[in-house]
């Protein structure tokens, strides 16, 4: 159907942004910039949501497999009590449904799970049972990395640090 | 509406013959943790026609962080009169009686900038830059030599921690807002907290009033190169100076897109001249853990926000916004924390 989202979230941002021209306070004329930065935000990250989702689940799956594996191999309740946890949120199907509000609550679940490997891990830094999880851990955070990394920043977008890396970048290739 | 309301509540407080006449009512942008608003003031008092600008600070219906507004009176008014640079603070008010919810209004100082974009791009401001970076120094400085048992300080902030305490109380407190605030899990925060348990700092050279929010963006500056108002209060307490020092090293206030502090200044400077200043001495690896500890802190503040609208409490798309950029933060804490 046509116009699709990205076409229709921008007609409301060019409306906003009449409308922003037209108001008369720097304070409206802000809450329409922000509102503008924040359909932008919206824009930046409607194509690839469950794409991105279906590829956490995926990734998450991963990791929480080899936490488990690590886990099982260390003696204690609270190790076990995570492994069995992880090893039943496994032995869900990976999503078939691929509404968001299907995938976020899955993405949810295995976060929460990493989350507690993740503190299990930092609890126990400095113990023999650190060499165990290691490499899980470092696996984790690079996983949570690469997340981070297709993240955004209002203060980037919302501010003109962006232009001013830009104009230093071109001011540079010119003097060269 | 407001402006009614005002000129109510100022023919209880100025001392004026007539009444007071209320104009040029604005509210100001930015400022997630309290409404500002702008407006003037015009009065009879002593024969005399007076005319003043101040400036109204009120509670939200929802806010990023939870604050006192009182401690925040009290801390401007306490470092105003030991000569720091801050709006003076006039009247608080604690309950909703006048403007439906509690407020206090300070002076307003014209004829500055806050904004760093104009710091940063404007050549009336870039021009002093120098001084505007020594004088954010030289005020932080003037900052954690304030003699806060003297100035009444503790009761308004409660007894000061020791110096080994400091780290580890601004830990709990920020750890306690997160299990309060979260909506859901925040692996990064979570281990970050266990992180920063691991690293915690010496102990603190000094107890002084930290600011907690000081940095480019948050202070009045003139085309003079001068510091006129150091502004936002509200999370001010009796700790550390090394988290001071690490809060306006945070990349976030980074506004120029490269490494300087605050857009204005080499990291290395800002060393320098503070414990030139101070005679304090800085711990690379201390600011390390506070750097850390302030992204933390930060994508806290923005979780606190992002429930707000989540459960409705708030319409602010600031709060959307900002609670939408977090994974930056994470990233930064990620790579301060070498993992």
């Amino acid at each position: 159907m046509r116009p699709d989202e990205r076409e229709s979230i921008l007609v409301v941002q060019g409306v906003l942004q009449d409308l922003a021209r037209e108001v008369s306070t720097d304070y409206a004329r802000s809450q329409a910039s922000t509102c503008l930065l924040l359909l932008q935000s919206l824009l930046a990250e409607m194509d690839s949501a469950v794409h991105d989702l279906v590829q956490d689940v995926a990734a998450l799956r991963r990791v929480l497999a080899d936490a488990r594996g690590a886990l099982v191999s260390l003696p204690d309740d609270e190790a076990s009590r995570l492994a069995a946890d992880i090893a039943s949120a496994l032995e869900e199907a990976p999503p078939d449904d691929l509404r968001l509000s299907s995938l976020r609550p899955r993405r949810e679940r295995l976060m929460g799970l990493l989350e507690r490997f993740l503190c299990l891990c930092e609890d126990r830094q400095g113990t023999p049972d650190a060499e165990v999880l290691e490499p899980v851990r470092g696996a984790a955070y690079r996983l949570l990395r690469r997340m981070a990394l297709r993240g955004w920043c209002f203060w980037d977008v919302g501010s003109f640090r962006e232009a001013l890396v830009r104009w230093r970048s071109a001011a540079q290739q010119e003097g060269q | 509406m407001l402006e009614q309301q005002l000129a109510q509540y100022l023919n209880l407080r100025l001392s004026a013959s007539g009444p007071v006449q209320v104009t040029g009512v604005r509210r100001i942008p930015g400022g997630a943790s309290r409404e500002t608003w702008a407006f003037d003031a015009t009065w009879e008092e002593g024969g005399r026609t007076l005319c003043r600008g101040f400036i109204l600070r009120r509670d939200p219906p929802a806010s990023v962080v939870v604050t006192e507004r009182d401690v925040e009176f009290q801390v401007m008014d306490a470092a105003g009169r030991a000569g720091i640079p801050v709006p003076r603070v006039l009247w608080l008010e604690k309950d909703g009686q006048h403007l439906e919810r509690p407020f206090f209004v300070m002076e307003r100082i014209d004829g500055c900038e806050t904004s760093p974009q104009a710091l940063l791009t404007d050549p009336a401001y870039i021009r002093v830059h120098d001084r505007i970076a020594r004088r954010f120094v030289e005020v932080l400085a003037a900052i954690h030599a304030l003699d806060w048992q003297a100035l009444g300080l503790q009761e308004v902030l409660g007894p000061p921690p020791s110096p080994e305490e400091c780290a580890l109380r601004e830990i709990q407190k920020w750890e306690q807002v997160l299990e309060r605030e979260a909506l859901g899990p925040e692996l990064v925060l979570r281990a970050a907290l266990r992180w920063l348990r691991r690293h915690l700092p010496p102990p603190a050279q000094r107890i002084v009033l930290v600011h907690s929010d000081y940095r480019v963006g948050n202070f009045l500056f003139d085309a003079e190169g001068e510091i006129r108002g150091v502004l936002d209060w509200e999370l001010a307490h009796l700790g550390d100076p090394m988290e001071d020092v690490a809060w306006a090293c945070l990349r976030p206030w980074r506004w120029a897109g490269d490494e300087r502090i605050g857009g204005i200044m080499a990291r290395e400077e800002f060393y320098r001249l503070y414990q030139e200043l101070t005679g304090l001495r800085i711990d690379p690896e201390a600011v390390r853990f506070w750097e850390v500890l302030g992204n933390v802190k930060l994508a806290v503040i923005t979780i606190t926000g992002a429930r707000a609208i989540v459960q409705g409490r708030s319409r602010e798309p600031v709060l959307a916004m900002i609670a939408r950029g977090n994974s930056r933060l994470e990233l930064e804490i990620l790579e301060l924390m070498g993992v």
